[in-house]
């Protein structure tokens, strides 16, 4: 058990999947990531180059996977946008891959609570949820994890390497600035290798209304659920670990109960369309009063999402 | 060689038809002749265009990648199998415009790989645009008007950049190019050969050249032969050749420019 960055708990866990190779251009945002594979890599017999931007960090990543080591590269919500064909084509020539992207730090603090200027790290955005569904261009969704937690990034990092290889093909890992730069325990030598769940539900047998938010924000939301029963609402979470493709059927399960929705997400409503199209036609909700959309910028702090529950129930 | 060029670069009669008009499919023949006697690359990586069409020739695995990113693709799959040759296919409108700081940072770093570089001085297959590579007033088929912009020296940049082997020769050089790629092809890496070729639907029909052959021509007499003869080098002539490393005995005016502390 170490207290690790999620960044660096990634990268960890990258390696332990099995990724051989890296390159990168190192970015702020992701910069512990690179940090950790240049230092780990050469102890464990791969190979870690550092190259001239994103687009060439991706390539060279594609050409070790070709060449049959696993690669893994970090990058932005900008290296994202300059992804899309050597992504698709790693996807249409059957290339594994592992892309690290830490999402952008979002816009200032007013959402944050009165007068409590964050510092650098604690605000995030989700501005990435909608361009990594269509990250490879017009074919099929890339598989995305995001992680809510260091300890998730090591063992969703392991698993994300094992899939790609064993789909021969890209494996997006999503990580929101605040979970990239949270330090936490993370057991990296775990006895046991569990495969992870593609969602996790929490409190949503009896559960009236039900949060759906990934990363961060399912942490916000889940201290929300406990504020709102403490009230007298029956509220529970739902958190897509898979993003994309996007677990409907366990969210149909999750919320075959509930009466109302609420997406929680620091993006201007990028999620909320897909949670609305998966519920539609369950009894009870409708197509879309049914189904909140709360954004926010910078941050959704427990209290603002519990206001919303109660306001929904 | 073929009298005829279609009317668009590749158009009707598609690329290898194309290509034996302005020497390219010459070019992969004798490349693939040179590479049987000093040993064939085992993976080849190019993305789209003319230059791409030289892959077919060899019997290497080919990877098509997309435009712009053959170098770095290239760089990992080196790195992943060490010890064996990746030989990639650039065109000029690719090595000098979306590919050039990658093209920069092989030399820089001294990637394991070797590129050849086809320079026709023209984004043929796209219509004819001026390409980075274009000689200022130089007209093509999309810019009758002349580029206004200088070309790009993609040789003289990649010795300056820092790569270990630099060599530039016309596609209708003959026993001196099949020697210049035999070098290239066992040369240290980083290693740039630059193969001038002319297009004549592209370039040639819109600067007065009546046929293939007189572009063919014309080509030659701009190539830069006899190294007493650098003096006249300007934007349109170009001196071919082994330019780096620099012979042992060569002049002081040699054509790479001062490399500095190397």
């Amino acid at each position: 058990m170490r207290l690790l960055l999620g960044n660096e708990a990634l990268a960890l866990g990258a390696l332990d999947g099995g990724a051989r190779f890296y390159a990168g251009h190192p970015l702020q945002a992701s910069a512990e990531i690179d940090r950790t594979l240049l230092r780990s890599l050469p102890e464990r017999g791969g190979t870690a180059v550092l190259v001239e931007d994103e687009a060439a960090a991706l390539a060279a990543t594609l050409g070790a996977g070709a060449g049959g080591l696993l690669g893994v590269t970090a990058t932005n919500a900008a290296g994202l946008a300059m992804a899309g064909p050597l992504l698709a084509h790693a996807a249409a020539r059957g290339i594994p891959a592992l892309l690290a992207v830490v999402g952008s730090q979002g816009d200032p603090p007013e959402a944050v609570g009165r007068g409590e200027r964050p510092g650098p790290v604690e605000t995030a955005s989700q501005r990435e949820i909608g361009p990594l569904r269509w990250c490879a261009g017009g074919g099929a969704s890339l598989p995305v994890f995001t992680p809510a937690s260091p300890a998730e990034c090591y063992a969703l990092a392991r698993a994300a390497a094992r899939e790609a290889v064993a789909r021969r093909g890209p494996v997006v890992l999503y990580v929101d600035h605040v979970i990239g730069h949270l330090r936490e325990p993370v057991d990296d030598a775990p006895a046991a290798e569990e495969t992870p769940e593609d969602a996790e539900s929490y409190r949503v047998r009896d559960a009236q209304v039900l949060v759906v938010a990934v990363g961060i924000v399912a942490r916000a939301a889940r201290s929300a659920v406990r504020i709102a029963r403490e009230r007298g609402v029956r509220a529970g979470l739902f958190r897509p670990v898979r993003l994309w493709p996007f677990p409907d059927a366990l969210l149909r399960d999750a919320a075959s109960g509930v009466e109302r929705l609420i997406v929680a997400e620091l993006s201007e409503g990028q999620l909320v369309e897909t949670v609305a199209t998966a519920v539609a036609g369950i009894a009870g909700i409708g197509p879309r009063p049914g189904v909140r959309s709360l954004t926010g910028a910078g941050m959704l702090v427990p209290g603002r999402i519990a206001a919303a529950i109660e306001e929904s129930a | 060689m073929s009298t005829t060029a279609p009317a668009r670069p590749g158009g009707a009669v598609g690329l290898r038809a194309c290509a034996s008009a302005c020497g390219v499919e010459g070019l992969g023949a004798r490349l693939a002749a040179v590479a049987r006697l000093v040993g064939e690359p085992p993976f080849l990586v190019a993305s789209g265009g003319c230059a791409a069409t030289l892959a077919s020739h060899l019997r290497g695995e080919t990877h098509h990648v997309p435009l712009g990113r053959p170098l770095p693709y290239a760089l990992g799959l080196a790195l992943a199998k060490p010890g064996r040759a990746v030989l990639v296919f650039l065109g000029d409108g690719e090595a000098a415009g979306p590919g050039l700081g990658h093209l920069l940072h092989a030399a820089r770093r001294g990637d394991p790989v070797r590129a050849l570089v086809v320079n026709n001085e023209v984004l043929g297959v796209a219509g004819g645009f001026p390409s980075a590579a274009t000689p200022r007033g130089r007209r093509t088929e999309a810019a009758p008007q002349g580029s206004s912009a200088r070309g790009v020296d993609l040789a003289r940049l990649a010795a300056e950049a820092g790569a270990a082997w630099v060599g530039r020769e016309t596609v209708t050089a003959g026993g001196s190019l099949d020697r210049l790629v035999a070098e290239f092809l066992s040369a240290p890496a980083f290693a740039l050969l630059e193969v001038r070729a002319p297009c004549y639907p592209a370039v040639g029909r819109w600067n007065g050249h009546e046929s293939p052959e007189a572009m063919h021509e014309a080509l030659e007499r701009r190539a830069i032969r006899d190294r007493d003869d650098l003096a006249r080098r300007d934007d349109d002539r170009f001196p071919v050749g082994r330019l780096w490393p620099p012979d042992a005995d060569a002049a002081p005016a040699a054509p790479r420019p001062d490399r500095g502390s190397r």
